[in-house]
């Protein structure tokens, strides 16, 4: 015990009320309290003794599990940080073309724009608003991937439920694109508001997109290519699935793939970490993330985030 | 006591007691009465036990007399049971006789035990057949 701590020896006539009174400390989370001793051996002094041991040592234990608490999310801090870098180096080079694309477009019509020093505004208004609207989709890619990208504790709040979905389906469109994926859409219409923090839920969906393309490239199947995005209101929880017609999870594997550093790929090919961190982050929304069966093929995850509660209620 | 400890050789000691030579690398430890341990005697005891088993080069088992001891805080039952215990010690046989040392010895026993093989006894004369056949499976040179 440290000795700077200091105890507070209790004064009383009756010393089972002492014995008490220190029991009654420990059992609130006051592990300073001691009672007096005589230090003469008798049964009075063993009782002292051993509740004011008894209340160092759930102190100690207390202050022990408090540390290791605090050290256990830490470090699922930086297992989050981890995926999530390792995540965008998977994403960069669909990131980067999806940003050349309109780059280029707002290119070439400042080029054509030149090329007319005389027009007027009236006459470009066209071409000016179809630069407006290639900025403002850099922007949506770039506030996409700045939101990934930011490191920070869980910030639960108001959101639209479709927002973290879309977002991360900004930063793999182009992947899914060049792998000749249709991504399907089912959103409930006037979807009421969840509480999440958007950020983290775009992390979750990008892993699930991200693991339904791999899967998807790795099929032999000859149909196309689908990846279907469901979100619904159901009780108090709105219900994400993303599921794709891939291969599907094999029955020996359904019950690790939440496992940290669980891989059926090769190794070098990502950290394992994606869907355990995808599933804690849910978890700590109050939530879940499962893998459910799909027929006839393909796999399901499922998603479950609290909805607001006045959007419950209405 | 008194006459028992006479016939022993004392091999050391510190403000908390004397250590006595009870058998070939069986060392007994005998606080002063009365005796309230902390973590800063603790510290200083077992270095002092360390330094006693160096001479001989061979690790040994400490005997304690915990009747005469009437308090230990968590400290040092912690420096007891987290000092690295290869070096010196191959066993700790707690003496306890009274309704106090024994308090004393459970908590020992129970919250700090280390990896050094730990037993109570009502008396030392149980404790010593003890500590002899730890030293025997147990003891050895200092690694």
């Amino acid at each position: 015990m440290d000795s700077s701590t200091e105890e507070l020896v209790l004064e009383s006539p009756h010393g089972l009320d002492v014995v008490t009174e220190v029991l009654i400390a420990v059992a609130s989370g006051r592990f300073d309290v001691r009672a007096p001793r005589s230090f003469d051996g008798s049964a009075m002094d063993v009782l002292a003794f051993m509740v004011n041991a008894t209340a160092e040592e759930v102190g100690l234990l207390v202050a022990t599990l408090d540390r290791e608490r605090e050290d256990l999310q830490r470090a699922r801090d930086q297992l989050v940080l981890a995926e999530k870098l390792a995540a965008l180096g998977e994403l960069s080079a669909g990131v980067a073309h999806e940003l050349n694309q309109p780059l280029t477009v707002i290119r070439m019509i400042t080029d054509l724009l030149r090329s007319k020093p005389n027009a007027t505004i009236a006459e470009c208004a066209a071409d000016l608003a179809t630069i407006a609207d290639a900025s403002r989709r850099m922007g949506r890619i770039v506030d996409s991937v700045r939101a990934f990208a930011r490191g920070r504790s869980l910030v639960v709040e108001s959101i639209d439920p479709i927002a973290p979905v879309e977002s991360a389906l900004v930063l793999v469109q182009e992947a899914n694109r060049q792998s000749g994926i249709r991504v399907d859409r089912d959103y409930q219409p006037d979807l009421p508001r969840a509480r999440a923090d958007a950020d983290r839920l775009q992390q979750v969906f990008v892993n699930l997109l991200v693991n339904a393309r791999h899967a998807l490239e790795s099929s032999t199947t000859t149909s196309e290519r689908v990846i279907h995005v469901g979100i619904a209101a159901q009780g108090e929880q709105v219900v994400y699935t993303v599921e794709d017609n891939g291969p599907g999870v094999a029955a020996e594997h359904a019950g690790r793939v939440f496992d940290p550093f669980f891989t059926t790929k090769a190794p070098g090919s990502g950290t394992g970490l994606g869907l355990s961190v995808s599933h804690g982050i849910c978890v700590d929304h109050g939530g879940s993330l499962c893998l459910e069966p799909r027929d006839p093929v393909g796999a399901r995850f499922v998603v479950r985030i609290p909805l607001e509660r006045e959007a419950k209620r209405s | 006591m008194s006459s028992e400890l006479a016939a022993l050789e004392p091999v050391g000691g510190t403000d908390a007691g004397r250590y006595y030579l009870l058998d070939p690398d069986v060392i007994l430890a005998v606080p002063r009465p009365g005796y309230v341990q902390s973590g800063e005697g603790a510290t200083r005891s077992l270095i002092e036990f360390d330094r006693i088993v160096h001479t001989t080069g061979r690790r040994a088992a400490i005997v304690v007399m915990v009747d005469r001891v009437v308090s230990q805080d968590p400290a040092s039952r912690r420096v007891w049971s987290q000092a690295r215990p290869e070096e010196t010690r191959c066993a700790q046989a707690l003496v306890c006789s009274n309704v106090l040392s024994r308090a004393i010895g459970s908590f020992f026993l129970g919250l700090s035990r280390g990896p050094v093989p730990t037993r109570m006894f009502a008396s030392l004369a149980e404790a010593r057949v003890w500590a002899r056949e730890m030293v025997e499976t147990h003891g050895g040179l200092i690694n």
